[in-house]
C-alpha cells in the first residue's frame, strides 16, 4: 500500500498530529454559554456525564477517544488517497479509436463517455489511455487524474485516417512486460489472426454498447481512387479508377473535376456487387492537374465524400535526332507515341559521341567501344549510390529485356553496365551495337530500351497510381492522414481516406469477433471508497451512542 | 419590584372574585364570630343541642316548654359561626422574581384574590412571605377594608434569597396560630428536594392548599447547545450539553418532582392548583371553586 498524495512519513506524521490534537480536544473544557435558570435541580439529576473536560482533570472516556481517533484516521487515510501496490500485477490500457470510422454520428462522443465512465475501475497507477487515430497519442499517463482526461478529450476529434487499432495493440504488446489488459473503445475491426499472435500476457477486450451495432450508419463513400497508364497507349493521358461503396438504398453519384472544372472524359460505370460501384475514366489529360471525385449528398460520414489525386505531368517528348542515326533509330522514335522529333528546341537529344547536336541536353549517346569500358554507361545528376541508381535503371531502361549473352558472343567481350555521376543525365551506349554484327537493333528489346532511355532522361517521376491515408505507397512513403501533403522529396501529393472499413463501419464492425467486455468492475474496489464508507459507518455509530446517552 | 400596587389592586380583578366563597366544613373552636360553622356552641341561630341549666347561663336560652313538661330547666344550644383563619405564604425567593414574567406576579395576585374572598366573608387573613425563612407581612386580621393595605404591602415585597420551605413551615408552626387554611404560593423548587418539602409540609397542623406556580418551560425548557446553567438561588453551576437524551432525562426528573407533589397532596387531602404564570390568574383560580365554593 502506498499513498498518492502523501509520503508514508507525511501520513504517519499527520496521524500522530491528529491523535495529539484529538487528545488535547478531549481534555479541553467545552466553552459553555452561561444561562441563569430558576433551578438546576432537575438538570443535576438529568446530567451525569456532561461535565466540562479540563486539562487538570484525568483523561476520561478512552473508548470515545479511540472511536473518534479511528474515524479521523480513516478520513486522513482517505485524504492521502492510498492505492494498492500492484505495479507488478497488471496494467490496463484504454485504447480509444479515433479513426475516421468513429466520425459516424455520435459514435465518438459515446465512446468518450463510456471511456470516462469505466476509467475509475482501475487504480490510477495501473492505467493508461491511448488514442489510436492516424497515430498513437497518450491521453492519460499512469498516475494522472481522470479530470485531466476530460479536458484532453474535449479537443480530440476523429482523424481522417483508417483504423489503426491492431497496430496500436501491437505497439502496446511490444512495450508490455507485465500482464496487460487492453480495453478497446471503438468499432474498428480487429483481425483475429493478428490478435492470436499477441503474447499470452496480453488480453484484448472490446467495450460494447456504443450503439452502432443497433443502428447501422447510412453512408456512401469513395473507397478507391487510382491512376494507371492510359489503356489507349497515349503518353500524355492516364486512366482513372474511382470506386464508391455504400450501404444506402439509393447512393449518390460521384462527380469528377480536374483542377476544379468538371471533367468531360467519359466515365464507364461498373457494378461489382451490391453497394460497390467502379467508375473508369479513360484518357484523362496527364498535365499535372488535380483530379477530384466528390459525393454531394449528406450522409453519416463526411470524411469519405471527397477524394483527390495529383495526375502526372507527361507532355510529349521533343527529341532532336542526329542525322547520322536517323537510319537506325528514325523508325523507332517515330513509332513512340510519347516522342515528337524536332530539329531544334528539343528536350532530349539522340546523337553520336563527338557531335554537337543538342549540347547541354540530356542525351542518348552512341559512343565507340574504344572510348568506353562499359557497354552501357549511365550518367546521373543526384548524389546517390551508383549501384543503387544502376539497379533502378536496369528496369527503367528495359536493360533486363536485352539478350546480353548474344551481344557478348557477337562482340567477343563481356557486356557490362556502369553508372557515374555527371553534370547531365546521359545514357552512353557502344555504337558498335548498332552495327550489322549485332542483332540489337532488330531485337524486341531495342525499342523498349530506346523508349525507356528517353523517359529516364526526362527525369520524370514514376507514375504514383494512388495515395491512401495510412497505407504505404510504392515508394515506401506513408501518409497517416488524408489531405494535401508533400513527399520527402518535396513533391506535392493529395492523400485521400479511401478506407472501406471507415465508410462501411457498421458492416465491418459486425464482423469483428474479438472478445466483448460484458462489464467492468465498479469503483468499489477503490480503497478510498471503502475508507469513507467505514468512516461514515463509525460516525453513524458515534451519533447513535451520543443520542442514546452512552457517549459524552 | 415585580408588581406595582396598581397592577395588584385592580378593581376589575377584585370584582371578578365577588361570587367566590371559601367554605370550611367546620372551623376549630375559639375563633371570632363570622360566617363559618364551628365546633363551638353558643348563641347562634341554628339549633344544635340542649344541656342542663347551670348558674350563670343566659336565661334567654332556657327552653321553657321543656321546663313545663318535665319540670327541669334546660337551655338551648346553638351552633356558633366563627371565622376561618387564612394564612397566605407567597414564595418571594429569587426564582420567583427571575423570568420575564416573574412567577411572583401570579403568586401575589392569587394570594390577594384569596385574601379578598376571605376578608369579604369576615375571615381573618395573615400574610407570611417566605424564601429561606418566613417573615410576617400581615398578622391574621379581618375586615374588608384591610385589603388595600395588604395589596400595598405585597407590592413592596423584594426578592428574599433561596427557597427553604422546610424552614418556613417550621417557623409557621412555631407561631402557634389557630388552625386554619394555609395556602402556599410557590414553584416548590427547593434545593432540598421534593421529599424534604413534603416531609416538612406534612407536619403542619393547618389545612393545606398548594398553589404551584408553573410555566410551560419548566417541563420543556427551550435550551440547546453547551450551556453553563447557574442556579439563581444557590449560585450552583451545572455544565450541560443539551441533547435530546439529556432533555429526556430532564423531563423524567421533572415528572418525578410533580408526581411527588401530587402524591403528597392526595395523601394529605390537601388542595393542589397548578397555576400557569403566563396565563390569567382568575380563570385558573376559579377551577378550585366548584359552584362558586371552595370547601376545605
Amino acid at each position: 500500500m502506498n499513498f498518492t498524495l502523501l509520503s508514508s512519513l507525511g501520513f504517519a506524521a499527520g496521524l500522530f498530529a491528529l491523535a495529539g490534537g484529538l487528545y488535547l480536544l478531549q481534555r479541553l473544557r467545552v466553552r459553555h454559554r452561561a444561562v441563569e435558570v430558576v433551578t438546576t435541580l432537575f438538570w443535576h439529576e438529568a446530567v451525569h456525564e456532561t461535565r466540562a473536560r479540563v486539562l487538570v482533570r484525568r483523561f476520561r472516556h478512552p473508548w470515545a477517544y479511540l472511536l473518534i481517533l479511528i474515524i479521523c484516521a480513516l478520513l486522513w487515510s482517505a485524504f492521502a488517497a492510498p492505492e494498492r501496490n500492484l505495479q507488478a500485477e497488471q496494467r490496463t490500457v484504454y485504447l480509444l479509436d479515433s479513426s475516421a470510422a468513429m466520425a459516424h454520428g455520435e459514435r465518438f462522443s459515446q465512446a468518450q463517455a463510456q471511456l470516462i465512465q469505466e476509467l475509475d475501475a482501475v487504480p490510477r497507477e495501473q492505467r493508461i489511455v491511448i488514442a489510436s487515430g492516424a497515430r498513437q497519442e497518450t491521453l492519460l499517463a499512469p498516475g494522472e487524474e481522470t479530470l485531466l482526461l476530460e479536458s484532453r478529450l474535449a479537443s480530440l476529434l476523429p482523424t481522417a485516417s483508417p483504423g489503426q487499432l491492431e497496430r496500436a495493440i501491437e505497439c502496446v504488446a511490444r512495450a508490455s512486460e507485465v500482464p496487460t489488459r487492453i480495453l478497446v473503445f471503438g468499432d474498428s475491426p480487429l483481425d483475429p489472426m493478428r490478435l492470436a499472435l499477441l503474447p499470452e500476457n496480453i488480453e484484448v477486450q472490446r467495450v460494447p454498447d456504443l450503439g452502432t451495432s443497433k443502428a447501422p450508419a447510412q453512408n456512401t463513400g469513395i473507397t478507391a481512387l487510382g491512376t494507371s497508364l492510359a489503356s489507349s497507349g497515349a503518353w500524355d493521358t492516364v486512366d482513372v479508377l474511382v470506386e464508391v461503396a455504400s450501404n444506402q438504398a439509393a447512393p449518390s453519384l460521384p462527380s469528377f473535376t480536374l483542377d476544379g472544372e468538371a471533367l468531360t472524359a467519359k466515365a464507364t460505370r461498373r457494378e461489382l456487387e451490391a453497394g460497390r460501384t467502379q467508375y473508369l475514366l479513360s484518357d484523362v489529360p496527364a498535365r499535372g492537374g488535380r483530379f477530384e471525385a466528390r459525393l454531394s449528398a449528406l450522409d453519416s460520414l463526411e470524411l469519405d465524400n471527397r477524394a483527390a489525386v495529383l495526375l502526372p505531368n507527361r507532355p510529349r517528348l521533343k527529341v532532336q535526332l542526329s542525322p547520322t542515326l536517323r537510319g537506325s533509330l528514325g523508325n523507332v522514335l517515330a513509332s513512340d507515341p510519347a516522342v515528337t522529333l524536332v530539329e531544334s528546341g528539343g528536350d532530349l537529344c539522340v546523337r553520336r559521341a563527338g557531335e554537337t547536336l543538342g549540347a547541354g541536353l540530356p542525351a542518348l549517346v552512341f559512343t565507340p567501344a574504344a572510348n568506353q569500358e562499359q557497354s552501357f554507361l549511365i550518367r546521373y545528376v543526384a548524389d546517390r549510390d551508383p549501384n543503387l541508381v544502376l539497379a533502378e535503371a536496369v528496369g527503367d531502361l528495359a536493360l533486363s529485356q536485352i539478350d546480353a549473352t548474344s551481344l557478348a558472343d557477337a562482340a567477343q567481350t563481356p557486356i557490362s553496365l556502369g553508372a557515374v555521376r555527371g553534370a547531365q543525365r546521359e545514357v552512353l551506349v557502344w555504337e558498335e551495337l548498332l552495327g550489322d554484327g549485332f542483332d540489337f537493333i532488330d531485337s524486341r528489346a531495342f525499342p523498349m530500351f530506346v523508349a525507356g532511355s528517353l523517359r529516364w532522361l526526362t527525369g520524370a517521376d514514376e507514375l504514383q497510381a494512388w495515395c491512401a491515408a495510412g497505407e504505404t505507397r510504392i515508394d515506401g512513403v506513408l501518409f497517416p492522414v488524408a489531405g494535401d501533403n508533400t513527399t520527402p522529396g518535396g513533391l506535392p501529393v493529395a492523400v485521400s481516406l479511401l478506407s472501406r472499413e471507415s465508410t462501411l463501419a457498421q458492416a465491418i464492425a459486425a464482423a469483428g469477433n474479438e472478445e466483448s467486455l460484458a462489464g467492468l468492475s465498479g469503483g468499489a474496489s477503490d480503497p478510498v471508497t471503502w475508507l469513507l464508507l467505514l468512516a461514515a459507518l463509525l460516525l453513524f455509530f458515534e451519533w447513535h451512542q451520543v443520542r442514546t446517552g452512552r457517549m459524552p | 419590584m415585580a408588581i406595582t400596587f396598581e397592577e395588584l389592586f385592580d378593581a376589575k380583578f377584585l370584582e371578578s372574585l365577588g361570587h367566590l366563597r371559601l367554605v370550611a366544613k367546620r372551623v376549630p373552636a375559639g375563633g371570632r364570630f363570622a360566617e363559618q360553622r364551628s365546633r363551638d356552641k353558643g348563641p347562634g341561630i341554628e339549633f344544635k343541642d340542649f344541656r342542663p341549666y347551670s348558674s350563670g347561663d343566659d336565661l334567654r336560652a332556657v327552653d321553657w316548654n321543656i321546663y313545663r313538661r318535665l319540670g327541669r330547666v334546660f337551655i338551648r344550644l346553638f351552633e356558633e359561626l366563627e371565622d376561618l383563619p387564612l394564612y397566605l405564604l407567597p414564595d418571594i425567593s429569587n426564582s420567583a422574581f427571575l423570568e420575564d414574567v416573574p412567577r411572583v406576579r401570579s403568586g401575589l395576585r392569587a394570594a390577594l384574590a384569596l385574601a379578598s374572598i376571605s376578608l369579604s366573608q369576615h375571615d381573618s387573613v395573615g400574610v407570611f412571605p417566605f424564601s429561606d425563612d418566613l417573615s410576617v407581612l400581615e398578622r391574621p386580621r379581618s375586615g374588608r377594608g384591610r385589603l388595600m393595605s395588604y395589596a400595598r404591602h405585597m407590592s413592596e415585597l423584594e426578592p428574599g434569597g433561596a427557597t427553604n420551605i422546610a424552614q418556613a413551615v417550621k417557623r409557621l408552626g412555631g407561631m402557634q396560630l389557630r388552625p386554619g387554611l394555609c395556602v402556599i404560593f410557590s414553584d416548590f423548587f427547593d434545593p432540598a428536594g421534593i421529599e424534604a418539602v413534603t416531609q416538612a409540609l406534612g407536619k403542619l397542623r393547618h389545612r393545606l392548599l398548594l398553589v404551584q406556580l408553573v410555566k410551560k418551560s419548566d417541563r420543556n425548557p427551550e435550551l440547546s447547545g453547551d450551556l453553563q446553567l447557574r442556579d439563581c438561588e444557590s449560585g450552583e453551576v451545572e455544565d450541560v450539553s443539551v441533547t435530546p437524551h439529556v432533555l429526556e432525562s430532564y423531563r423524567a426528573a421533572y415528572d418525578r418532582f410533580e408526581e411527588g407533589l401530587t402524591e403528597f397532596a392526595r395523601r394529605r387531602n390537601a388542595g393542589l392548583l397548578r397555576l400557569d404564570t403566563d396565563q390569567a390568574v382568575v380563570p385558573q383560580l376559579a377551577t378550585l371553586f366548584e359552584s362558586g365554593y371552595y370547601s376545605v
